[in-house]
């Protein structure tokens, strides 16, 4: 039972929609705690994804969550000029930093995503931007 | 038996024994059950709760307080309760186990 929930999660839509309902369980909760009281919650939000093995279907299919290179291909094919990645902000500690990365094209922006590291906050901003980009990206 | 590993679901599990509760509630519960004692990081908290999710022994649904703020409440499934009786077994065993191992031997002066 447990292999057909993570195996659901393949499902680009059902990631999406369990993602969207963990940022806003997270902004729920996080509107009850106290500044500070519930540490990195990015980082809370990844182990999360982990437990859901998004982070193993990354070995299993690569190129799931290949989100920059889907980008990068979407673009080429309108024949567009390449998406620009750019360091929005860097917050917490050395052992728990929490990276935000904007992607923009021709300096419009496509989508903005959080991570532990810099290349985990890009590939979060190229997923919105494939949305953004809409069905046929 | 593994000893320390699990001893988190455990303690979500058995404090979803008493009613429905949300996230931030269930670091509050088990922190007041134990006298102040243990402190579970919502880092930790977080990912068991997804965890015992996806393994069926909670369900997770949003509901809105009466304060109309809305907040997703975990309730323990009937299979979270079988596995909660295991468990507890379980560590009951190993707390006699470990008891064993500290009893002072014959001869061993105190202090």
């Amino acid at each position: 039972m447990m292999l057909w929930r993570r195996l659901g999660y393949l499902l680009p839509w059902r990631r999406r929609a369990a993602e969207r309902d963990m940022q806003e369980e997270l902004r729920s909760i996080a509107a009850m705690a106290e500044r500070g009281e519930l540490g990195n919650l990015t980082i809370a939000a990844e182990d999360a994804r982990a437990e859901w093995g998004w982070t193993r279907l990354e070995h299993i299919a690569p190129g799931a969550r290949d989100f920059k290179t889907r980008v990068q291909e979407a673009l080429q094919r309108r024949g567009g000029r390449p998406p620009v990645y750019e360091l929005i902000a860097v917050a917490g500690p050395d052992h728990a930093r929490s990276f935000e990365v904007a992607v923009r094209l021709d300096g419009q922006e496509l989508g903005r995503g959080e991570g532990r590291s810099k290349l985990e906050a890009e590939q979060a901003a190229a997923e919105q931007a494939l949305e953004a980009l809409g069905p046929q990206a | 038996m593994e000893p320390l590993y699990g001893v988190l679901d455990l303690l979500i599990l058995r404090t979803l024994l008493f009613g429905p509760l949300h996230g931030y509630a269930i670091v509050g519960a088990i922190r007041d059950s134990s006298g102040d004692r243990l402190t579970i990081e919502f880092g930790s908290l977080y990912p068991a709760l997804k965890r015992l999710e996806l393994k069926g022994w909670v369900n997770a649904k949003w509901e809105t307080s009466e304060h109309n703020s809305r907040a997703k409440v975990y309730r323990l499934t009937p299979a979270g309760r079988k596995r909660l009786h295991e468990e507890t077994s379980e560590w009951a065993e190993f707390v006699r186990a470990v008891a064993g191992v500290l009893k002072p031997a014959a001869g061993e002066a105190d202090g």
